[in-house]
This record gives C-alpha cells, sequence and structure tokens, in this order.
C-alpha cells in the first residue's frame, strides 16, 4: 500500500511545476549539501549519485514525459499544496506535501527493506516537496478561500509622492516566486553563496524544531499575508516588499531544515 | 577621457558583434526596452558583481561582515525601496548634475538642480561623504547598522553615476532637452532617452548570468583599469560627464529609434558596457580602500 502511495506521491510530484524558481530550489539543495553529516552524504550519494543538486529537475525532466503519456491521477497535482486548518495543523487530505514528506521519510528510514528505486524516489520526493511545503503561495488554509486561487491585487507605486496614487498590480503567486529584488540573473552557485552568508550562525536556530512546526509557521506566515493580501486588495507599499525578505528567509530555512531532515534520516 | 571607445577587438569579436547589435534592432523594433527608471537591474549586478571579484580579501570579509549578503544582493536594493517613504530623503541622489560649464560633476545639487541646502545632494556628493564618514578606519567606531546601510548605498550609488542617462547638464547647454526626451520606436510607442540607455547593456542577453556577464563584457586591460581607478572624485566626474556627452549629443536630431545607424548602435552599446565596468572597477577601489585600515 505504502508503495501505492508512494507511486502516486511521485506521479504527481512531477506535474506540477515547483513554486520557487528552479535556481532558488538549486541553491537550496546546494546550501543543503554543506550542512549533511558523513553520513547523510554517503546515503545521499548512494541512492542520488553525486549530482544531489540536479535531483531538484529530476522531476521537472519526468513531468513533461509525464504530461506526454497522459498519466494524471485527479487531483494528484495537490500534492504539492499544505493544507492546513484553522489551528495551523495538517489536514487529513488525499494528496498534502506534508503528509507526502513523512510517507517518503518513512520509506528513507527503513531504507534497507525497500528496493533502491523506491528510496531514490523517496529523497526526490523530500527534496521537492520541502520546497513546497516552505513556500507561502503553497499554502491553503482553512478559512481563507483565497489561499487556493492565484489571484491578483494591487499596490501604490510609492508611499510618497505623485506616484503614490499609481498602482502596480501582481500575482499572488508571482509574489513568491523568487528572492527580494526579483533578479532572475545569479546562478544558483552566486545564490547559494549568498544565502550561505546570509545564513552564518543562524543554522542552528533555522533548522529547530519538527516538520510539523515548520509546517505550522508556513500556515501562519502565510494567513498573516492572506488577511490582507485578497483578490482585488490594495496592500501597503511596505507589505508587498517585505514578502521579498520574508520568501528569502523562507529558503534559507528550507536548506537548513531539508539538511537537518537528511541528517536525522541518515542516522544507521 | 577620450570619447572615441578603445576595446580591441579581434574579427571574431566583430561577427559576434554584428549577431548582437542584430539582436538590439530586433529588441528595440519590435519589444521595446523595459521601462524602469534606473540603471537596469541586470546591469547593477553585473556591474557589482565584477566589483566584488576585485576586492582585496580583507574588503571582501568585511563587506560580508556588515552585509550579511553578496554585493551583488544589494546592487539593486536602493531601486527596490526607493518608494518607501523612509528613502525619500535620498531617492533624487540616484543621478548627478554637471557644473554650469557641464565639465564636471557638480557635488552639492540634486538631479533638478536644486540645492539641497544643509545636505549635500546627488550620488558623487553621497560618495565623497561617505568615504570621508568610513575611511581611514573610521567605519570601525561607527554603529554596525550605519556601515551597513552607507556600504548599500554606495554599491548602487557608484553604478548608478556611470550610466549617462543619470548625468543631468544644465538646461542651456542641452535646451528643450531634458533626459526624458523621448523617441519614437518602431511599433509606435515611445521611449524615453532614460530607459534606452539604462536598459541597452540587458538587451539580446535576456537569457545572461552575472557570471556570463564578467567573462564576456569585462574587456578592461590592466592599464585601462589602472587610468579609471586613479585620480580623484573630480576626476571622475569629469569622466560621467564626458560620458554624458556622448549620450546626449547622439540623440540629437533623433525622433524615432530608427534613425540610429549600426555603427551609432555600437558605440552606444560599447559606451554603456565601458561605463559599467568602470563603475565596476571604481567601486572596488572604493571599498578597498576603505577596509584597508
Amino acid at each position: 500500500m505504502k508503495r501505492l502511495s508512494l507511486l502516486f506521491v511521485l506521479l504527481a510530484s512531477v506535474l506540477v511545476a515547483n513554486a520557487w524558481h528552479k535556481r532558488c530550489d538549486e541553491a537550496i539543495v546546494i546550501v543543503a549539501t554543506k550542512h549533511l553529516t558523513p553520513d547523510a552524504k554517503k546515503m545521499v550519494k548512494k541512492y542520488l549519485g553525486k549530482s544531489y543538486a540536479d535531483d531538484v529537475h529530476y522531476l521537472y525532466i519526468s513531468q513533461r514525459e509525464l504530461a506526454k503519456q497522459k498519466k494524471l491521477p485527479t487531483g494528484a497535482r495537490n500534492i504539492h499544496d499544505l493544507h492546513l486548518d484553522k489551528s495551523f495543523k495538517p489536514r487529513a487530505v488525499k494528496y498534502d506535501s506534508y503528509k507526502a514528506i513523512v510517507e517518503a521519510l518513512e520509506v528513507i528510514r527503513n531504507r534497507k527493506s525497500y528496493p533502491a528505486k523506491e528510496v531514490t524516489t523517496a529523497l526526490r520526493v523530500v527534496i521537492n516537496l520541502m520546497c513546497d511545503m516552505h513556500n507561502i503561495s503553497k499554502v491553503r488554509l482553512a478559512g481563507y478561500p483565497h489561499s487556493y486561487k492565484n489571484f491578483t491585487y494591487t499596490m501604490p507605486m510609492r508611499e510618497w509622492g505623485p506616484k503614490a496614487v499609481l498602482t502596480k498590480t501582481f500575482k499572488w503567486r508571482d509574489s513568491w516566486r523568487g528572492w527580494d529584488g526579483g533578479y532572475n540573473f545569479f546562478s544558483a552557485n552566486y545564490w547559494a553563496e549568498d544565502m550561505d552568508i546570509f545564513i552564518g550562525e543562524r543554522y542552528e536556530e533555522y533548522a529547530k524544531g519538527s516538520l510539523l512546526d515548520w509546517a505550522e509557521e508556513s500556515g501562519r506566515k502565510a494567513a498573516y499575508y492572506l488577511e490582507f493580501c485578497k483578490p482585488d486588495a490594495r496592500i501597503p507599499y511596505m507589505e508587498q516588499k517585505s514578502m521579498g525578505v520574508v520568501n528569502y528567509e523562507m529558503m534559507a530555512k528550507t536548506s537548513c531544515r531539508l539538511a537537518a531532515l537528511l541528517n536525522e534520516v541518515a542516522v544507521k | 577621457m577620450a570619447t572615441e571607445i578603445s576595446y580591441a577587438r579581434t574579427k571574431s569579436n566583430e561577427v559576434n558583434m554584428k549577431k548582437f547589435l542584430i539582436l538590439i534592432a530586433a529588441f528595440l523594433a519590435f519589444t521595446g526596452v523595459r521601462s524602469v527608471k534606473a540603471w537596469s537591474g541586470f546591469t547593477h549586478a553585473y556591474s557589482v558583481y565584477i566589483a566584488e571579484q576585485n576586492l582585496t580579501p580583507e574588503a571582501k570579509k568585511m563587506c560580508r561582515h556588515y552585509l550579511r549578503h553578496t554585493l551583488a544582493y544589494y546592487a539593486s536594493w536602493m531601486d527596490h525601496w526607493k518608494g518607501a517613504d523612509a528613502f525619500k530623503s535620498v531617492n533624487a541622489r540616484h543621478s548627478v548634475m554637471t557644473t554650469a560649464d557641464g565639465k564636471g560633476v557638480d557635488f552639492a545639487f540634486d538631479e533638478y538642480g536644486k540645492p539641497y541646502g544643509v545636505t549635500p545632494g546627488e550620488c558623487m556628493g553621497y560618495l565623497r561623504d561617505a568615504i570621508e564618514e568610513l575611511g581611514e578606519g573610521k567605519y570601525k567606531n561607527l554603529p554596525d547598522s550605519l556601515v551597513r546601510q552607507r556600504l548599500i548605498n554606495m554599491v548602487h550609488y557608484v553604478a548608478d553615476m556611470h550610466c549617462p542617462a543619470h548625468v543631468n547638464f544644465p538646461k542651456n547647454l542641452y535646451p528643450n532637452f531634458v533626459n526624458d526626451k523621448k523617441i519614437k520606436k518602431q511599433n509606435g510607442k515611445m521611449e524615453s532617452f532614460h530607459t534606452f540607455w539604462d536598459c541597452l547593456p540587458q538587451q539580446g542577453r535576456r537569457s545572461w548570468l552575472i557570471e556570463d556577464c564578467a567573462k564576456n563584457l569585462n574587456k578592461a586591460s590592466r592599464k585601462q583599469i589602472k587610468e579609471w581607478q586613479s585620480g580623484t572624485l573630480e576626476d571622475w566626474g569629469r569622466d560621467i560627464a564626458e560620458a554624458g556627452y556622448i549620450a546626449y549629443d547622439m540623440f540629437l536630431n533623433k525622433s524615432a529609434i530608427s534613425d540610429f545607424t549600426p555603427e551609432e548602435l555600437e558605440k552606444a552599446s560599447a559606451l554603456v558596457e565601458k561605463m559599467a565596468v568602470m563603475s565596476a572597477y571604481r567601486l572596488a577601489q572604493v571599498l578597498n580602500t576603505i577596509f584597508k585600515y
């Protein structure tokens, strides 16, 4: 049964593009790699080979193949979303990133009783969905129906002067695609270098907690923004700008937490 | 500084340049240049990246200590937050104002030609004050947050002041020519002088990363670098004013992008590339000098 469930996880994972730009995901994985214990490094090398960062793209490549074959299970694309109730606890839904990560971690922990191919898949699922779970636009929150939609909203061009009356339109999910400033011309390695400096001595602080705590954090942050960021709303200038800062911090946290998870499950 | 662009080119480079110019022309004609009001984030980022590659180990370490990021992360930070109330007072400083004779840069005027009063205006003035405030080890006695903000501003302003569109001449030198003169693109839409120069380096290079730019656009020789980095801020101001003249003159008697000859487009492109690299080496020089102590 677990094997079947994992198969669905894989099928679903490969059919939806990640919430963050692929170079962001690559950078997260590059930074996470630096924080792996020798055991975790050995495990990752055994199941994923040398190209750990390339596995971020594995799902995208498979996505194209599966799309051609029209093999998408109904509702499976929701596997990338984090479904939370009003108290920020995971809801029991068929396809959910939290649930999928828990299942995949179980496979990795008991890897000796699973075929190597399934362990490889489980590792890829963890890498992919840890990124998704920390993306604010992927949180589906009870009580916030607009969290299910890619709605548009506006912000003033400036807080002051004549341009304060002009507005700029944004799409909710696009606001959480990349880094502060929206740079698309930094390589994954350069972003990883930057993220490494940003994390500095904060690794322990960021990696603290359980998967449940991290899901709750994503939920609380999403709730904060969804409170005023609604379809067709005009949001304050500073709140829109702060999204980039929060987004970057969530990426840095993801890299630390991904490393912490892999370090934990790699223990013999 | 000589007005001619002195990049030595091999024959293969010339072929590449022709291809590149065709790409520029296609972009200008059909898609237009992105409407932004500062050197585009792309140019800022690769310029600052080149600067970072030329920092001394000490300067690099200190910059990262204060910024908790790479230099390029903050390349466009000032543009990103320019609409915030907190940055209202420094918003006019993204440009430089030339002296009355147009031969150098005035350190005490904002981009609209109005004196700031007590606070010296425009980015050259800011740079001078920041060097004075942080240099010779004085940064060690300042709060980290202040040093950090000065660095963030300098990283942006040094690049901005080297953009030809950010040079403002007195109106008597270019009557009826403010830096937002509009020219017509082939799709019928209007393009401003400012946007043309701001976004020119990115045309045809949408998929380039900053590392690609550093590798392909940084063609400066050691002699050139030494020449660019030497001299006072006033000397730098004269170079900047001279680039401004080239940019303004190129736009005189033009009402449409199609009025530009391929040679003029090549000259324009080479000018902005040179200015971006020049700003990179000068930023490196400023930061290396500040963190020498």
